[in-house]
């Protein structure tokens, strides 16, 4: 893993909260979302006020697998990280999907500065940290070249509206059971997400397995969920 | 001009009693001792595209006319009832009008006489065939953008996205691609984003050098979307 030597600097937020045991008894990565589906700004919820209808269940079908564009296997490596290491997979497989050069994402900066090193981070924590902040991107030596920042999101309600989002070729980055996961195509049976990992590509197929839709929905109350849409590099640099 | 040759007496008798159409006979091989006794009038020259028309003032009760000219030589019909007329018209060329006459009484006379028909002087065209111009170089770009507005995207615009063949076919033509949400790349690439939203998002915009050679709707399929690639490939 590259990390950058960079200093933490104090959370522009309150996360002490962090640091507490979530009400299932244990410190998980992935913590209780601390805003209503929606409450964002700038992140509006899915079939909310704009027009982004979910689709219906017999549309949920397959949907082209991402697999061809993971090029780094970030492993959270016994940190509770997994809700920046799984949103990092999320913004390098989407470097690579659409053209961008490839930057490794310092998710651990980024971890340890929202949970003091000590625990997980909610979801919708890290979406507003990484909307204002973003991630900083490194080169191969671990400076950092830029950043790359969520730019549109949306929240997402229900199991449903997660589908459709996954179905319009967005990622669908949850919670569920204290851990966080992305889920980036619908796998042939309809009910299933093909997940990318935090744990290395020796888990699962290269780090890959399936997730059913009722274990995401399962948590979905509890944790939420987003579909990035668009996210910015400090500097497109396209590929060379 | 008038050019006088002989023909051969045998031959002319033949054609006249036999009335076939004779085969083309080399001027230079006729050879008679029979000299002309008729005469056939003709003018020198004529246009071309008008009818050269030949008389012979030489009365007789029976007339044959042969024309050879650039196709050959065949038996001519007179034009009119004394059989003492012929008309005729041809490509550019020497013509040699050959007559044949029964005299009353048994006898034979013969003539020739030469006119040509000349070729008109083309006029200059008032408006020329378009001349080719140098072979059209195919399209080239060395950059792609599909740029598209990430709150419309639709399932079969993600299957296009989502695809590696396309993006593998521009990187063999030598082709660097980028895909973006408008307001992303609008700062950084505004004249791409301007020819994207001209055509109307989603769109596929092709640069050379930087500077806009073509948009085009992003197609339905992956496998259209490679064709679209690979016309903008140039002759890599």
């Amino acid at each position: 893993m590259i990390r950058s030597t960079i200093p933490v600097e104090p959370p522009a937020y309150d996360f002490a909260e962090f640091r507490l045991p979530d009400r299932i008894g244990r410190m998980g990565g992935c913590l209780q979302r601390t805003t209503k589906c929606g409450a964002i700004e700038g992140v509006p919820r899915w079939a909310g006020f704009e027009a982004c209808p979910v689709l219906p269940i017999e549309e949920l079908t397959a949907s082209p697998s991402k697999r061809a564009y993971q090029w780094n296997t970030n492993d959270q490596n016994g940190y509770p990280s997994c809700t920046l290491t799984s949103k990092a997979n999320v913004a390098e497989i989407a470097m690579a999907e659409n053209g961008w050069k490839r930057r490794n994402v310092d998710w651990y900066y980024v971890w340890r500065l929202l949970s003091g090193g000590r625990g997980g981070v909610a979801l919708d924590t890290a979406v507003r940290y990484l909307s204002e902040k973003g991630f900083p991107v490194l080169d191969d030596s671990g400076k950092v070249v830029g950043t790359i920042k969520i730019v549109e999101a949306w929240d997402i309600p229900t199991i449903q509206a997660g589908f459709s989002a996954v179905k319009k070729g967005y990622t669908l980055w949850y919670g569920a059971s204290g851990h966080a996961e992305g889920g980036y195509s619908i796998l042939d049976d309809g009910r299933s997400l093909d997940v990318c990992g935090t744990w290395g590509s020796d888990y699962g197929d290269g780090g890959w397995y399936p997730r059913a839709w009722n274990y995401i929905a399962a948590g979905l109350p509890y944790y939420g969920a987003f579909a990035t849409r668009a996210w910015e590099l400090q500097e497109i640099d396209l590929p060379s | 001009m008038k050019c006088w040759i002989l023909l051969p007496a045998v031959l002319s008798l033949a054609l006249l009693i036999g009335g076939g159409t004779p085969r083309p006979l080399p001027l230079a091989a006729a050879s008679s001792p029979l000299a002309p006794s008729a005469s056939v009038d003709v003018a020198e020259t004529f246009a071309e595209h008008t009818l050269v028309e030949a008389l012979t003032g030489t009365a007789g009760t029976g007339y044959a006319w042969f024309v050879q000219g650039p196709g050959g030589m065949v038996r001519w019909v007179a034009v009119n009832g004394r059989k003492n007329r012929i008309a005729f018209t041809g490509r550019p060329g020497t013509y040699t009008i050959m007559l044949v006459v029964l005299v009353e009484g048994g006898g034979l006379e013969q003539a020739w006489a030469t006119t040509e028909i000349v070729a008109d002087q083309p006029e200059p065209d008032p408006q020329p065939d378009p001349q080719p111009g140098p072979d059209p170089q195919p399209l080239t770009a060395d950059r792609l953008y599909l740029i598209h507005e990430t709150a419309d995207d639709t399932p079969a615009l993600a299957e296009v996205r989502a695809a590696t063949t396309w993006k593998t076919r521009a990187e063999k033509l030598g082709m660097k691609w980028l895909m973006s949400d408008d307001d992303v790349a609008r700062r950084l690439l505004p004249e791409v984003v301007a020819a994207a939203e001209k055509r109307g998002l989603p769109a596929v915009v092709f640069c050379q050098q930087e500077k806009v050679v073509g948009t085009a709707a992003v197609p339905a399929t992956a496998a259209a979307m490679v064709s679209l690639v690979e016309s903008y490939g140039g002759d890599r």
